[in-house]
């Protein structure tokens, strides 16, 4: 059993890292002389992750009022950090193969239902009240992220595992701890120390489906727990997972959402839902 | 609920749900305006044909669905929640599903 786990934290150790742009990046925040100007150049050196950036940052998911037409601009207007943020996304988006679709796994339908719930964790972090929104949206987009990894190293084992979850009704970290002896959580979670992501967001991969982070409530991740709830109710692409959870015990009271507020997003999380996927041009 | 309506639908006094984008993402409206009769041509002249705007209270229950329909979504929602909702914040995320699968059924039909 153990064998899959060693194999797979060796595909880990050998998998792509962030770009350079992000790391150039990282070394500009960390210097406190820098300014939203070094950040920008550090950007705009690399014009992939500059296009991205703007195209997100006009995107709904941001609801901006005003125009983002430079780099300058989106850094002022989102902050250091959530630009850096939409790197990550990006590029851990572009390093996954999107072909290869499967009756029980696509590629493209999954990044479709973990934009949904990127847009979903943002919309609820502010009907919480969360002033710092910051981070909501990346840790909703890469929350699943382990089950990409599984597709493509294992992608026979990792089908298997997806036929037997939804053959049984079963939950699919049963199914992967049968065959791999591990869950996509704990696989995403190797990933994310992989990229040196920020413990923030390794909580949310390795706990989202429960909210808790060793046994103690966590806000960030109790929203993307409930958000995956949510994008599932709302067929945003697909999980490869047929079932949908109940949530857990704990996060109606830590997040003390107003009563009638899920059912009101409709409208809102459908929209922002269906204009992100098409910017992302899935 | 926001709903998407046709420029030519479009009312004084009708107030933006989401923001009007263009081809590149950039935002020519912004959510919440309240729309002018003279929109509707502006907005044409940019190329855009239909804009989501907020719903008037009460409107929401608009969308028709027979007996019949119903049945067959309960019967699709019970092969993917399990569980019971306990609380009114369960409720709501099981009409969520019930409102995305009627959606979709009214979708494909039409």
């Amino acid at each position: 059993m153990s064998s899959y786990l060693q194999k797979i934290s060796k595909n880990v150790q050998e998998f792509k890292t962030l770009p350079t742009v992000y790391t150039q990046l990282m070394e500009v925040m960390a210097n406190s002389r820098s300014s939203i100007n070094d950040a920008a150049m550090v950007i705009a050196s690399d014009q992939v992750a500059a296009t991205k950036i703007l195209k997100v940052a006009n995107s709904p998911l941001f609801g901006l009022s005003t125009r983002v037409d430079s780099i300058n601009k989106a850094i002022f207007l989102l902050g250091f950090n959530e630009v850096k943020n939409i790197i990550i996304a990006t590029s851990i988006m572009d390093m996954f193969d999107m072909k290869n679709s499967n009756a029980y796994f696509n590629p493209v339908d999954f990044w479709k239902y973990s934009i949904g719930v990127g847009i979903t964790s943002r919309h609820l972090a502010k009907e919480t009240g969360i002033t710092n929104v910051d981070s909501f949206f990346l840790s909703g987009i890469v929350h699943a992220i382990g089950k990409l990894f599984l597709y493509q190293s294992f992608p026979q084992e990792f089908l298997l595992a997806l036929e037997i979850a939804h053959d049984n009704r079963l939950n699919l970290r049963d199914a992967e701890r049968e065959i791999f002896g591990t869950t996509h959580t704990v696989v995403g979670e190797l990933l994310a120390e992989r990229w040196k992501l920020p413990n923030t967001i390794s909580n949310a991969i390795r706990y989202y489906p429960t909210g808790l982070v060793n046994q103690a409530p966590d806000i960030l991740v109790s929203i993307v727990h409930l958000s995956t709830i949510v994008a599932k109710a709302l067929n945003f692409g697909n999980s490869g997972e047929s079932l949908i959870d109940k949530p857990s015990e704990h996060i109606w009271e830590l997040l003390s959402l107003r009563q009638g507020s899920l059912e009101a997003a409709f409208g809102e999380l459908t929209n922002s839902y269906e204009q992100s996927v098409t910017m992302f041009s899935l | 609920m926001a709903k998407v309506i046709s420029c030519d639908e479009i009312e004084q006094g009708m107030i933006l749900a989401q923001p009007i984008l263009n081809k590149f993402g950039q935002i020519l409206l912004p959510a919440n305006v309240e729309l002018q009769k003279k929109h509707s041509q502006l907005l044409k002249t940019w190329g855009i044909n239909s804009v989501s705007i907020k719903g008037v209270e009460g409107e929401d229950k608009e969308m028709e669905i027979s007996e019949e329909m119903r049945a067959l979504i309960e019967d699709t929602l019970k092969l993917k929640i399990l569980w019971q909702p306990t609380n009114s914040f369960e409720k709501e995320l099981y009409q969520l599903a019930f409102l995305s699968e009627a959606k979709k059924r009214l979708h494909t039909a039409s």
